[in-house]
């Protein structure tokens, strides 16, 4: 019986019944599929077979009784059913957790079960586990980067798994992930986190207590061997739950488009141009906006002097705290946006430049805009000075302005991101031994080498490091900003302990800023309402932490 | 064995139950795991003080959750964005809809071209639109406001500012919305008889009369349709918004959808999260009783 038959010039007649196994098994499902679906005994059908090209025309006669190969509806909707359950029943079976090893991971995990030998760390020959971390390209690299290492020297076979974050964000996604993961009991071994979005995951006592197990077995002293604001972060009611990778320091970058400050003859006046990191006020920065803003012949602005847009939590609490009042007093279990300070700190950042013309509100973050060509100075963070080259410009960055004349300011910041492991780990001698690494300058330094050099680095050793740059020339942008960012990463606070969710915190200063430039609220209204709005966050934040007990 | 049981192993023996039963279980047991399951489970949530990690020691505090969420400042704020956003929608997509419909009933020729050019957006990729509109409307730089320099009005912020952004985001909302719609009250316009049209016409009726009495009358039950539709859309907006916006500038934008992911994904409160979408479905279940009630056709033909 010739079940193939010719359609089209040039295509060959086929029978079926002579090919693989694989065409005919095809035609037959999809023939009772559509023998099904159209009833039988209907109209003849047209199937294609997949894999091949040729259209077939099958014998409705042999259809309305067994299908083209003898098989039944009944047949069919056993075995369809069968399939289905198999299928269920494969998707229910938990995977292996290191089933897709890298290359290079692999060749690591062949080493010697000597390996660990002078490092420092345990022999774990054999023991397998997994990372999880932004899945964002220099990030993955970095943490392949330290799992190799890491693998040679252990003889563990770590691997790498990226988790998307979704279009939220990282912090808070990649947070309710591993929560989601720790409840499912699919968590990771070790996971790279944002250390200010850590808060609920403490509240929720998610994670494994490394005081004892990482820094006291390694003989680390948190208050020097970090930066700036990067282990506070990592520090819930006196325990330690991470390692810090990074510091912070967003929202007191200025990025400044040197050329133009060039082309404007300004070079000599303002930072990092004339060699100084911090604007000498904020006048003096509102000075350079204005010169460089620019205008179309009818007076439309085409690029913006200043925008602040993005990470004004910090910016705000950094001005407060260089006028001496904290935005957060932990102590008295206070905030203090309401205050003289408050106000002045919101008249400072937001409400006289949108009044001196040189910043509106715009629907992008000052990162973005900047990148855009959309502003010429871009308070935030530092991210058109690390990747504006590649976008055809050329930022450097400078520090937040002097609050007070002659005094440096305050920076404050609420940590970059670090590793840390569940507290139900499922092999906590492999978590335990990673996060040492990452307490080391090996594993330190093999993270820093991330975006061609980290400038925001946490390890206070790298503060005069040059080797984890690719090109530690005066050439490269990301090497001429280092020393603003040293800087500024050597005097960042970090926002102290106990405020609540960083992450309410940061949306609410955001949405009242907005209000601000555009005008709805002034500096007064703004500081009551973001008093309003963190006060609010802090009763709900006490409430999770009594009910979690 | 009596008669019923007898008839009842008549009707099990049957091919044709034994064959609905094998292909509806599974669709069942889907929709119990995935649909039911969770729905029960949500409301238990919401009455708990919910611990992720540790559910057995989660404690029963009634209606706590919701009283939190009330107190939440953005509670209100998104409630009253919802709302002006849904009754935007409302009043400006069923209109328009209406309008143009009734456009591609009256224009034969080509109607299917037509009614492809307006369904277009609604298969275009949301990610692109939200990105294509915001290089539009982009207060500096953007097309839109050369557009009405060009005819001599003030450019607008757009997206940028919060009395606008709301309008502008429905705007983009309804283009990309309006294509479904048109097309179930066009469906629906050529289903209603001729002989109705063609008797009015010898009794006198103009257009506009033909359209109001007796289009709109016996289109009663696909308004109702599109109404409860877009009713229910509207109270659950969310990715437009995040995608284009984030909810703001300031909370111009932030819908409930928005509150119910932050408190649940963002801020991990997964018991207010679970009260919030609780209340949700409550008002979304009352809304659509209300719009069947009010616009349910008292006839029919």
């Amino acid at each position: 019986m010739v079940l193939g038959t010719e359609k089209g010039a040039g295509t060959t007649l086929v029978p079926l019944e002579t090919e693989s196994y694989s065409i005919s098994e095809v035609l037959r499902f999809r023939y009772a599929l559509a023998s099904m679906r159209f009833g039988v005994g209907g109209e003849p059908h047209w199937c294609r077979a997949g894999s091949q090209e040729e259209e077939t025309e099958l014998d409705p006669s042999d259809a309305r009784t067994h299908g083209p190969h003898g098989i039944t509806r009944r047949r069919f909707v056993v075995g369809a059913g069968l399939a289905a359950v198999g299928a269920t029943i494969a998707a229910c079976v938990p995977g292996g957790t290191a089933t897709t090893a890298p290359a290079s991971s692999a060749a690591a995990a062949g080493s010697s079960p000597s390996a660990a030998a002078g490092s420092g760390l345990p022999d774990l020959t054999g023991q397998v586990g997994v990372l999880w971390g932004l899945k964002y390209d220099p990030h993955v690299a970095a943490y392949q980067r330290m799992v190799d290492l890491f693998n040679q020297k252990t003889g563990a076979k770590l691997t790498v798994q990226p988790i998307d974050p979704g279009a939220a964000g990282p912090p808070g996604t990649l947070a309710q992930q591993f929560l989601a993961a720790v409840a499912a009991g699919t968590q990771p071994d070790v996971m790279c986190l944002y250390g200010a979005a850590a808060v609920p995951l403490y509240v929720q006592k998610a994670l494994m207590p490394l005081k004892d197990s990482v820094y006291t077995a390694k003989g680390i002293n948190v208050d020097t061997a970090f930066v700036g604001d990067a282990m506070p972060s990592w520090i819930w009611q006196g325990e330690y739950y991470g390692v810090p990778v990074e510091c912070n320091g967003v929202g007191s970058m200025v990025n400044v488009p040197v050329d133009d400050v060039k082309t404007a003859g300004l070079d000599t006046q303002y930072p990092p141009s004339n060699g100084k990191t911090f604007f000498d006020s904020y006048d003096a920065m509102y000075k350079l906006a204005g010169a460089l803003q620019k205008k179309d012949a009818s007076g439309t602005v085409t690029r913006w002097g200043l925008s602040s847009k993005a990470f004004e939590l910090e910016s705000l609490a950094g001005i407060m705290a260089s006028l001496g009042t904290k935005w957060w007093d932990g102590d008295a279990k206070k905030f203090n946006f309401n205050s003289p300070d408050g106000i002045t700190a919101f008249k400072m950042l937001v409400e006289t430049p949108v009044k001196m013309g040189i910043e509106t509100e715009l629907d992008q973050s000052a990162t973005q805009a900047a990148l855009a060509g959309k502003v010429a100075l871009s308070r935030g963070d530092g991210g058109p000075s690390v990747v504006g080259a590649a976008a055809g410009f050329n930022f450097e960055l400078a520090g937040a302005p002097r609050v007070k004349p002659g005094e440096d300011p305050v920076l404050i910041g609420g940590g970059g991101w670090g590793f840390m492991a569940p507290k139900n780990a499922k092999n906590p001698a492999l978590s335990v031994a990673f996060l040492q690494f990452v307490a080391s300058d090996d594993g330190q330094l093999a993270y820093a080498k991330i975006y061609d050099g980290l400038l925001n680095f946490a390890w206070a050793k790298l503060a005069n490091d040059t080797t984890r740059f690719k090109d530690a020339t005066a050439a490269n942008a990301i090497f001429r900003a280092a020393p603003a960012f040293t800087a500024m990463a050597l005097r960042t606070k970090h926002f102290g302990e106990g405020f609540g969710y960083y992450a309410e915190c940061e949306k609410a200063a955001g949405d009242v800023c907005s209000k601000v430039r555009q005008g709805t609220l002034d500096s007064a209204g703004g500081a009551a309402e973001l008093q309003t709005r963190v006060e609010a966050q802090y009763a709900q934040f006490v409430k999770d932490v009594a009910a979690a007990g | 064995m009596s008669a019923s049981r007898r008839r009842l192993g008549t009707l099990l023996a049957r091919p044709q139950v034994r064959f609905g039963a094998i292909v509806l279980i599974p669709s069942m047991l889907w929709y119990a795991v995935f649909v039911v399951i969770p729905a029960l489970q949500t409301i238990q949530i919401s009455l708990l003080n919910y611990h992720l990690l540790d559910p057995q020691h989660s404690t029963f505090v009634g209606l706590d959750n919701f009283a939190q969420l009330i107190a939440n400042p953005l509670f209100p704020i998104a409630v009253v964005n919802t709302i002006v956003w849904t009754v935007l929608a409302l009043v400006v997509i069923i209109p328009i809809s209406l309008v143009l419909a009734q456009c591609l009933v009256i224009v034969r020729r080509g109607r299917n071209v037509y009614q492809a050019v307006i369904f277009l957006p609604v298969v275009v990729s949301l990610v692109a639109v939200a990105l294509i509109f915001r290089i539009l409307m982009d207060p500096e730089v953007g097309l839109f406001n050369k557009l009405l320099a060009g005819v001599g009005l003030l450019p607008s912020s757009w997206l940028s500012a919060s009395s606008t952004a709301l309008p502008v985001l429905l705007g983009i909302a309804s283009w990309k919305t309006i294509g479904v719609i048109v097309v179930i009250l066009t469906a629906g316009m050529l289903n209603i008889p001729s002989e109705i049209y063609e008797a009015a016409r010898v009794d006198g009726a103009n257009g506009v009369q033909l359209f109001r009495r007796i289009t709109i009358p016996l289109l009663g039950h696909t308004l109702a349709l599109v109404t409860v539709l877009l009713t229910i859309g509207s109270l659950q907006e969310f990715t437009l918004p995040t995608v284009v916006t984030q909810g703001g500038p300031g909370n111009a934008t932030f819908l409930y959808n928005m509150l119910i992911y932050q408190e649940a994904f963002v801020n991990l409160r997964f018991d207010t999260a679970s009260a919030a979408a609780l209340l949700q479905f409550v008002v979304i279940l009352i809304a659509s009783a209300m719009w069947l009630r009010l616009l349910r056709p008292k006839w029919s033909y």
